[in-house]
């Protein structure tokens, strides 16, 4: 019996550090994807890596201006008063991104191809001519984005306002 | 001793062990990550429910400050009622923005707030600058006063359903939609209805700001010309890019309804996404409004004096006129150069072009002229009414004078107004004053922030 107690008293001693290490590695893990905030002389490296992310996440294996284009959107969106005004405000905006919902969002590698079609949309490149939405028809669900007048339709996506 | 004999020795200490892993893994899966859970629900809905709350507050006091501009009869204390009121409109927006609701039941409204904060700052700005405001614009305020009184109301009565136990705003997030409460469903139809009553009762608000009707929907004035066909795209898409060194296939011309109509030509077989190219061009007059390759440059084997002659070099062959470097942007192996066009040795800022070079190889890898297009018309430029030397006794004295241009810049109504473009230092920062020729007055003061790729004004 003395035995077993002893047994019983390690093992919780174990189960008390693996959870005291899950707990911290979570910790941590939460921690590295808040995005920092850029200050007034570096903002657009933020918004550039943001975005870069979303293209990543949406754009993967699209022709490049397809990329620009879904990066464009963001960048559209941030101009149009009936969007947030910010580039987080326009990603995290709830409900707004797919890869937020299913947070695939926080789990994407942009390669250096994302990150150039995301600075070449915040600096005006937009093949979409002002669209504020994107989709892909064959996997949309959402019945209200199909009363968005289409304007062009590059690779998978349809664009529109 | 054997592995046997240790194990028949030490059994009951394993076995031990074994309970308390599984019970305590137990336990501790369950109350931990429950309660965490837990608690990230918690502190989610807290966060909608306080911008659901503060969205009201921001409406009331809108309701408030709307109705004593039009009471009051001073214009300097209304300058700081509008430019509060502003300020309580850009906080709706904001929290409008961090609401759990589709985009249907929100945009109409985001704009409405946009619209208005734009609105209120616009008639605080002009009487600073002792303009009075028009019989139209005080209509127009009184519209947006009842308009907000009756948002107020509405926001009223969605927060008793909202004070519901059973309303949770966490509800409306992604899984649990198809199971919404009728307590939520309530609260988000009266958003919807909020929305829609917006759609068809605001008119649409044009006046100097930039979320302006007439600035948002702008027609592009620089494109000219006749209709061309999609294959005539493809053609002049060919040339352009022959003409820069490229050997591509036209793959297909696609029409694109957007701000400019275009074709947008795209370049490369399907397995060669290496080479793969974009161009657009303009539906009428065949003109090339923007261009991308598909290069990702590895390498800096070019220096930036060379990729600067090689932009300046290609834009004056495009045959639009006589541009000016205006600022660059070095990033990711790439130098990014603005240029504006001159006319009469006046720089135009709003007919603006990009060019982007690869500094790997010098390649020219992006242009867009698209501002350039959207603004570019015949202009007859006034004549200056105050001289140089006068232009430089308007500036604040604490400033350090450089260099003195002529610029026409593009104000944020789409006014273009022909100024003295005064560089100076103050302190360790660079500054861009515009005095306007005509009046004397200070139009814009731009900062000049230096980051490591380049230069921006802001």
């Amino acid at each position: 019996m003395r035995q077993f107690i002893g047994g019983f008293i390690l093992g919780i001693f174990l189960v008390g550090i693996a959870f005291g290490m899950f707990s911290a590695v979570q910790q941590g893990a939460i921690d590295q994807f808040i995005p920092a905030q850029g200050g007034v002389g570096q903002p657009r490296q933020d918004d550039v890596w943001m975005i870069s992310r979303m293209v990543a996440a949406e754009a993967r294996g699209e022709p490049f201006d397809g990329q620009v284009a879904v990066a464009a959107v963001i960048a559209n969106r941030i101009r149009d008063p009936r969007f947030p005004p910010t580039v987080n405000g326009v990603i995290y905006q709830p409900l707004a991104f797919e890869p937020i919902l299913n947070g695939s969002f926080w789990n994407v590698n942009p390669s250096s191809e994302h990150v150039r079609a995301a600075r070449l949309a915040l600096n005006g490149w937009d093949p979409t001519g002002g669209a504020t939405f994107f989709w892909n028809p064959a996997t949309a669900t959402s019945r209200w984005i199909w009363s968005r007048t289409v304007t062009s339709r590059i690779g998978r996506h349809v664009f529109g306002f | 001793m054997s592995y046997r004999d240790w194990f028949a020795n030490y059994k009951n200490v394993l076995l031990g062990v074994l309970a308390a892993l599984l019970i305590g893994a137990g336990l501790m899966w369950y109350s931990g990550i429950g309660n965490r859970t837990y608690a990230m629900d918690n502190a989610l809905e807290a966060r909608y429910q306080t911008a659901f709350f503060d969205l009201i507050d921001s409406t009331e006091n809108l309701d408030v400050l709307l109705g004593k501009a039009l009471a009051s009869n001073s214009n300097s204390h209304n300058i700081i009622t509008l430019s509060t009121a502003w300020h309580e409109a850009e906080r709706a927006r904001g929290s409008l923005g961090e609401l759990p609701l589709e985009m249907p039941s929100m945009m109409r409204s985001q704009q409405y707030m946009a619209q208005l904060g734009d609105f209120c700052y616009s008639l605080a700005t002009k009487l600073a600058d002792n303009v009075e405001i028009s019989e139209q614009e005080k209509e127009t305020l009184e519209e947006l006063h009842g308009e907000t009184r009756t948002m107020h109301r509405e926001l009223r009565e969605l927060t008793t359903l909202a004070q519901d136990r059973k309303f949770r705003f966490g509800n409306l997030t992604s899984d649990n939609q198809q199971r919404l409460t009728p307590e939520t469903q309530n609260v988000v139809d009266g958003f919807g209805k909020m929305d829609e009553r917006l759609q068809d009762e605001v008119p649409t608000l044009t006046y100097d700001g930039p979320f302006s009707d007439h600035v948002v929907n702008m027609e592009p004035r620089g494109i000219t010309g006749k209709e061309v066909s999609p294959q005539e795209a493809a053609n002049i898409a060919q040339e352009f890019m022959s003409e820069l060194g490229y050997d591509f296939d036209t793959n297909r011309s696609e029409s694109s309804e957007g701000d400019i109509p275009i074709y947008h030509v795209q370049f490369g077989e399907a397995d060669q996404r290496d080479e793969a190219a974009g161009v657009g061009i303009s539906q009428q007059g065949g003109h090339v409004v923007w261009m991308i390759v598909a290069d990702t440059p590895d390498g800096e084997q070019l220096d930036r004096g060379e990729a600067f002659s090689r932009a300046q070099e290609f834009v004056d062959d495009l045959g639009l006129g006589e541009f000016t470097p205006i600022g660059h942007l070095e990033e990711g192996n790439e130098l990014l150069v603005n240029l504006a066009l001159v006319q009469d040795e006046v720089i135009i800022y709003p007919d603006m072009v990009q060019v982007t070079i690869s500094l790997e190889n010098g390649n020219i890898i992006g242009y867009d002229a698209a501002k350039y297009y959207t603004s570019h018309t015949e202009r007859d430029l006034p004549e200056s009414e105050i001289t140089e030397e006068e232009a430089r006794e308007k500036v604040n004295h604490e400033l350090q004078i450089e260099e003195v241009r002529l610029a026409l810049i593009p104000l944020s109504n789409l006014e273009e107004k022909l100024c003295y473009e005064i560089r100076g230092t103050m302190g360790e920062d660079i500054y861009y004053v515009y005095i306007n020729v005509e009046t004397g007055q200070e139009e814009m003061v731009l900062l000049v922030v230096e980051t490591e790729g380049g230069t921006r004004s802001i």
